[in-house]
């Protein structure tokens, strides 16, 4: 761990497949207590993941791994320290899953398989299973054994719960909750962040639009962005959503990328908004950031107060 | 417009539906809620007569006809016409190399739907799609736009119920939130009769207007939406009901 | 809306008759092999054995298929000559899907400049017309079995490298590939664990295709005196032998010719089966 608390940090990252960004000049520290990466299809959530685990080679701009360049740092120590849990589909369809967890244990270890499974919540028989033949939330808890394995230090999840039911998806992020390990935890799923995180970054078109303590972000949105993702989400009993038609509207390529979308956009949204503090004074209100023109307005908007 | 008593759907004798009871007025929204295997969408697929290979019994009338001694000739007049299916995954249903407008005009024709571009540019609209979207193939468009054109072919066609299984749980919030949007206003204002199969309470409180709970083929819970959700009977309403995140 | 109700009774039924299909793709080749195999057992006569006396005879009790020029039993000879086919087919296919698949998966695993070298090389073998590269190098080397085998093998690998790096490539995406290679499992053994057993079946359809075809070419090279000698046995050179007597002695090339046909409908049938029973979207669900 660094000076400052980070564990893992993109330094103004730019990632993408073949010459095409879809991260743009993201800076972003994973810190303690859970990180939440909230964002939707397509928003590059997945991508900068990715890059943190050391998959993918930055186009630009560094991870940084302590003090030390990813590049550099010696990945054998790498490997052991950061692991990914990604959705069920993680696991090797044609393996049985006892070997699945086997295969992150040094070979002398492989005795530790069913006390991994059992430490999920699994019965330490379903070793011998393939995946199709267990249910989603099992196989997730294989996923999670088999990270949990090499004993990590941060846990990278990638929607580890969107593909379950609700009662499984409750027991799988209680399991996570107790994990001794640090996460980020990437979702399009408010109400996971909400739980499992202290700090959320919003991903919007492949740039953070917005960032802070987590309660305070869903309670107090300064995006129109964030403001839409929150009220999208439906509540018991809540109000029904209102249509606008505009969800699938493209990202602008210049300026500010939520424009076309926006329903405050002004003539000013055509300089693209840089992320900025966003001055707050009360407790649980520092290290608000925000990329955009109007956020003063968008936190004084009524339908913004929670 | 749907009417279900004592419905029994199994395959080879093990039951995998039972409910009891199930109508759906127009202009009324009903939810079946359940989680994987509680036999939520089978026993939607058994409204239309789709359950291929299983024992179906009971009584089943959908926009006048009786479901269980249709022919198949009947049956496939009801479908599609009178009665719309919409899935989770719309695009696979969609012909890949047809664009979206000729796939609508050729539905319309094969049910005798008069002055069709009129009528299609109605329906584009009620479901708040860009008219250009006609042009289009169904690979170059996303979830949330093929799943609004399903409903839109189904408003075009005349559909009086619309049955959909998970048709959002495929798509992000914001464009959720906009089928559901769209889904409504066609209930409230056109008079559509809605079953809606989902596994999300949240999102089925906000629309429905009366609910029934399934779990491992029974019915454990049914009622209006306000009660079941804040006073529910069941110790399963109850448990769904806090798992919600 | 209403397409996808029309075809769900269709996707359960179809299956189960492509399954029969494999499975009598499968019977046949096992019985040819078997005939081919035993022949030591089943030929009525030794396969070289010459009667002038008794040459060219039509069909009759004591030579079911007739005998040839030199008097030699053409049941006898077409039972030997399915040892020599089979055996080219085994062995072209076993070495062109070898060699083919494991560049194939090294390069779509691999990507970026490994796979533009290999796919380059690939694609110099696939430039040239198969049959034409075959007859080209078993011209330049001495006619025989092993001629055949190498001229095939040489012009067919580029097809299954082609088949397995596209297959090795998508399956390198997926997410049970990125989580062995955070758990630090070097390259080789993620291609030997992972992206190689998931990328085999649509190798095995085409292996399985591509039976009749090699028994076919390996036919084409022997008929035109570029495969096996005299007196191997080996259906393509006894159709070679045999065509100039089709209006005066049909027997002679009639029944290798049959074996051929035969042979390399069994293995279309095999492959076209094994594509339908193993298509992903049976699968899926």
């Amino acid at each position: 761990m660094t000076s400052s608390g980070s564990l893992l940090r993109a330094e103004r990252v730019t990632l993408g497949y073949g010459r095409t960004p879809v991260v743009h000049d993201v800076t972003l520290d994973i810190t303690g207590g859970g990180v939440g990466l909230i964002g939707e299809s397509g928003s590059g959530k997945t991508t900068l993941a990715r890059a943190f685990l050391g998959l993918l080679t930055p186009m630009s701009g560094n991870i940084l791994y302590g003090d030390q360049n990813l590049k550099k740092v010696d990945m054998r120590r790498f490997r052991g320290d950061v692991q990914p849990v990604f959705q069920a589909e993680a696991l090797d369809p044609r393996m049985r899953v006892g070997r699945s967890v086997a295969e992150a244990l040094p070979r002398d270890a492989r005795h530790r398989v069913p006390e991994l499974l059992e430490q999920v919540g699994l019965d330490p028989a379903l070793a011998s299973r393939r995946p199709h033949q267990l249910s989603g939330g099992q196989r997730q808890r294989v996923v999670i054994a088999r990270a949990l394995a090499v004993n990590p230090k941060l846990l990278i999840l990638d929607e580890p719960t969107s593909a379950l039911d609700v009662t499984v998806q409750a027991r799988i992020l209680d399991l996570i909750a107790g994990l001794a390990a640090e996460r980020l935890l990437i979702t399009h799923n408010l109400a996971v962040v909400g739980k499992l995180c202290r700090t959320s970054h919003v991903l919007f078109a492949g740039r953070v639009v917005e960032s802070g303590p987590t309660a305070d972000l869903l309670a107090r949105p300064a995006h129109p962005y964030t403001l839409a993702l929150r009220d999208a989400v439906p509540k018991l009993g809540g109000e029904p959503p209102v249509a606008r038609g505009r969800a699938e509207v493209r990202p602008a390529e210049t300026g500010c990328p939520f424009r076309p979308r926006c329903p405050m956009a002004v003539t000013e949204c055509d300089r693209a908004p840089a992320l900025r503090d966003l001055g707050g004074h009360q407790e649980g209100q520092d290290g608000r950031r925000v990329a955009c023109h109007r956020a003063e307005d968008v936190l004084r908007e009524p339908s913004a107060r929670r | 417009m749907i009417e279900v008593r004592d419905l029994r759907v199994s395959y080879g004798g093990r039951v995998v539906a039972k409910v009891p009871e199930l109508d759906v007025a127009p202009g009324e929204c009903v939810a079946i809620v359940g989680e994987s295997g509680s036999g939520k969408s089978t026993t939607l697929l058994a409204l239309l007569g789709l359950t291929e290979g299983a024992e179906v019994g009971g009584r089943i009338r959908v926009a006048g006809v009786d479901v269980t001694s249709a022919s198949p000739a009947e049956l496939r007049a009801i479908r599609g016409a009178r009665v719309a299916l919409v899935m989770q995954s719309p695009q696979a249903a969609l012909s890949p190399t047809l664009r979206l407008g000729t796939l609508m005009r050729r539905a319309l024709r094969l049910h005798g739907v008069g002055d069709a571009e009129r009528v299609m540019a109605e329906a584009v609209e009620a479901v708040l799609l860009d008219p250009a979207i006609l042009r289009r193939y169904p690979h170059e468009v996303s979830g949330g736009q093929a799943q609004r054109f399903a409903i839109a072919l189904a408003i075009a066609l005349g559909a009086e119920a619309i049955l959909a299984d998970e048709p959002t749980s495929a798509l992000d919030v914001t464009v959720q939130a906009e089928v559901v949007a769209v889904l409504r206003t066609l209930c409230a204002e056109r008079g559509l009769a809605l079953l809606l199969v989902s596994h999300d309470l949240a999102l089925v409180s906000t629309i429905a207007h009366r609910v029934l709970v399934m779990r491992a083929g029974e019915v454990v819970e049914s009622g209006p939406a306000g009660r079941v959700l804040s006073e529910p009977s069941h110790p399963y309403t109850r448990e769904l009901l806090e798992a919600l995140p | 809306m209403s397409a996808l109700p029309e075809a769900a009774p269709l996707r359960r039924t179809l299956p189960r008759v492509t399954d029969r299909f494999a499975l009598a793709g499968a019977v046949l080749i096992a019985l040819i092999a078997l005939a081919a195999l035993l022949a030591p057992w089943l030929a009525p006569h030794p396969p070289d054995e010459v009667d002038p006396f008794a040459a060219l005879r039509p069909p009759d009790a004591a030579h079911w298929f007739g005998t040839d020029a030199a008097g030699r039993d053409v049941l006898t000879r077409v039972l030997y000559g399915g040892r020599t086919s089979l055996f080219i087919a085994v062995t072209v296919l076993a070495v062109s899907a070898t060699t083919g698949v494991l560049l194939g998966v090294v390069a779509g695993y691999a990507g970026g400049w490994v796979r533009d070298v290999i796919m380059r090389i690939t694609d110099v073998f696939l430039a040239f017309p198969a049959l034409l590269l075959s007859v080209a190098l078993a011209v330049v080397l001495q006619p025989s079995v092993t001629t055949v085998i190498v001229a095939i093998a040489v012009t067919w690998w580029p097809w299954y490298a082609r088949l397995s790096a596209s297959m090795a490539a998508s399956i390198a995406t997926r997410p049970y590939v990125d989580a062995a290679r955070c758990l630090g499992v070097p390259a080789p053994m993620i291609i030997l664990r992972h992206v190689l057993p998931n990328s085999l079946t649509p190798v095995l359809v085409q292996v399985s295709l591509d039976g009749g075809g090699v028994i076919l070419t390996a036919a084409a090279l022997s008929y035109l005196g570029l495969g096996a000698q005299e007196p191997t046995a080996e259906w393509g050179l006894m159709v070679e032998q045999g065509q100039s007597l089709f209006t005066t002695n049909w027997w002679v090339v009639t029944f290798p010719g049959l074996a051929i046909l035969l042979t390399a409908f069994a293995f279309n049938v095999l492959g076209e089966g094994l594509r339908n029973a193993l298509d992903p979207r049976r699968i899926v669900k």
